[in-house]
């Protein structure tokens, strides 16, 4: 469960569900306007999240020999 | 120049299919198709990436952001990145039902777990339907790359050379060809994007360039807008990985943690998208006049690039359309001669994969012809029919008792209903139409179970699934 809500919940919460916010700021960041900075930073964050689920919980899955 | 540098890439592709092949006997149907369930985690990593960033990337993107502004970039970046964590879960049990129904399609899934051809047949004739824009969408693409590059030729003759190429690479080693090749268009693909978004910001800077652009398109996104943007952003993202050739490319992996490493290092391999966001804009800070949204890529090209790098340039975004074709193609040989002329023997099944696969670019080929069209709208269409197959998918992977009659009215009235919605546009608030369209999947296909009686769809094995690891 808390594996689902790591590696689905916090990417899908930050690219969807703030998405409204983060197109409502109207700063720069490093040149670029705020809405494409926060998608680029989730690039990061999001193989962060997938990364954190597999070395928590998936690494040990043994694999199925059959 | 750009054109020799150009014809040295393509004959390199060519020579890498043809290593793919070397020193192997004659391939049998599943190394053709899913290369024998051999590949490990690079490999599956470049062909999913080479799948994944089709010339839409180079083509369909900046076109999309030059024509409508940030909403359709927002999108576009978001609703791929989101898939991934979905193939990080959905993936593995993909690859799990693949094994256990010694699968080569998507069709073949239901087949095995439902065992009904009428289920069968529904998936199968309708991925090819809806697969045909996929494929106008390469065309498209193709056509802005190579006349990036000054070739000045009907776009029917453009559209039959890369046709050829597609079909050329598929028959020499079929995926192993496809694999080989995605690694050296991956590398040339970055290589030409992240080249363009530097001289991007060397000659004009990176702030001038958003800010100029802003007098042209606001960064700002309207209610309707945003309502658009997040609803196709979860639409698209869930319909990524149910794509016939996506659920063919888990096939080709070693394991289910090849994938699930994949997966992990997938949406780093975004990180070229801002040199692409800083190109697209800079066409419309600078105002350039297009002949039509999809070449606004390469109009920063050619004005910022020696003639040698845009040769490289058009060889990165002719091979990731080319790569995507061959994709697609090898999805599709095998649904119809598998899933839809049944009864036909193995050996016979690679022969005659080629000559549907022939048919398939022939089809594509006239759409393209015919219908010329923003390549944004092409991926959404295709989506509207693929992502109904995911209820399905899901039913099993997941080894749920659900009947093959509801399924298959399930994705029946879901793509009506999309086909529907296309054509008569009525205003839905902005709320992407395919996703109401997977809500009334399911609400059919779970009423429809019910009053059926919701009887198994056929005896399962149990002690196969008490192993699962998936068990939780």
């Amino acid at each position: 469960m808390f594996r689902l809500l790591i590696g689905l919940g916090l990417p899908y919460l930050g690219v969807v569900g703030l998405l409204p916010w983060a197109a409502s700021v109207e700063r720069y960041v490093l040149g670029v306007p705020f809405i494409y900075g926060w998608i680029f930073l989730w690039f990061v964050l999001t193989s962060a999240c997938l990364w954190l689920c597999w070395t928590l919980f998936d690494r040990h899955i043994v694999e199925d020999p059959a | 120049m750009a054109t020799l540098i150009f014809a040295g890439f393509i004959l390199l592709s060519v020579y890498l299919a043809l290593r793919a092949r070397g020193g192997r006997g004659p391939q049998s149907v599943h190394d053709f198709f899913v290369a024998s369930r051999q590949f490990g985690a690079w490999l599956v990593f470049f062909l999913a990436a080479g799948e994944i960033y089709s010339i839409g990337t180079m083509v369909g993107f900046p076109g999309g952001i030059y024509a409508k502004g940030p909403t359709y970039g927002v999108w576009f970046l978001g609703y791929i990145l989101l898939a991934y964590p979905v193939g990080y879960f959905l993936g593995p049990r993909i690859w799990d039902a693949g094994k256990r129904y010694n699968a080569i399609t998507l069709p073949d899934l239901f087949k095995g777990h439902f065992r009904s051809r009428f289920l069968e047949l529904v998936v199968a004739v309708t991925a090819i339907v809806f697969l045909l824009p996929w494929g106008q969408l390469q065309f498209t693409g193709l056509v802005a790359a190579l006349k990036g590059l000054g070739w000045n030729f009907q776009p029917l003759w453009l559209i039959c050379f890369s046709a050829m190429l597609a079909f050329v690479y598929i028959a020499i080693a079929g995926v192993r060809a496809s694999a080989y090749i995605a690694v050296l268009k991956d590398v040339l693909m970055v290589a030409a994007i992240v080249v363009t978004g530097v001289a991007v910001a060397w000659e004009a800077g990176v702030t001038p360039v958003f800010q100029a652009a802003s007098e042209h398109v606001s960064n700002a996104m309207s209610t309707q807008q945003l309502t658009f943007a997040m609803t196709t952003i979860v639409f698209q993202s869930l319909g990524m990985y149910v794509m016939p050739f996506g659920v063919q490319n888990f096939f080709t992996a070693k394991s289910a943690a090849t994938i699930r490493r994949t997966q992990v290092a997938m949406p780093l391999y975004m990180l070229m998208y801002p040199f692409l966001v800083l190109a697209s804009y800079y066409a419309i800070s600078r105002n350039i006049e297009l002949a039509s949204p999809n070449e606004a890529f390469f109009a920063a090209v050619t004005q910022l690039l020696p003639s040698w790098l845009v040769g490289l340039v058009a060889a990165g975004a002719a091979l990731s359309g080319l790569l995507v074709l061959a994709g697609i193609c090898l999805a599709l040989g095998p649904i119809v001669t598998r899933n839809i002329l049944s009864g036909m023997p193995e050996h016979r099944q690679k022969a005659s994969s080629k000559v549907v696969i022939v048919l398939y670019l022939l089809g594509s080929i006239v759409l393209t012809l015919l219908t010329p069209n923003l390549m944004l709208t092409l991926i959404n269409m295709a989506y509207y029919g693929v992502t109904q197959f995911l209820p399905g998918v899901i039913a099993v992977v997941l080894r749920m008792r659900v009947r093959a009659t509801a399924v298959a009215a399930g994705v029946l009235a879901g793509q009506g209903l999309a086909l529907v919605l296309y054509y008569k546009n009525p205003d839905l608030g902005g709320v992407n139409l395919g996703l109401i369209c997977l809500v009334v999947n399911v609400a059919v296909m779970t009423v429809l179970n019910v009053l059926l009686g919701g009887r198994r769809a056929h005896a399962m094995d149990p002690g196969v699934g008490a192993l699962s690891p998936y068990k939780k």
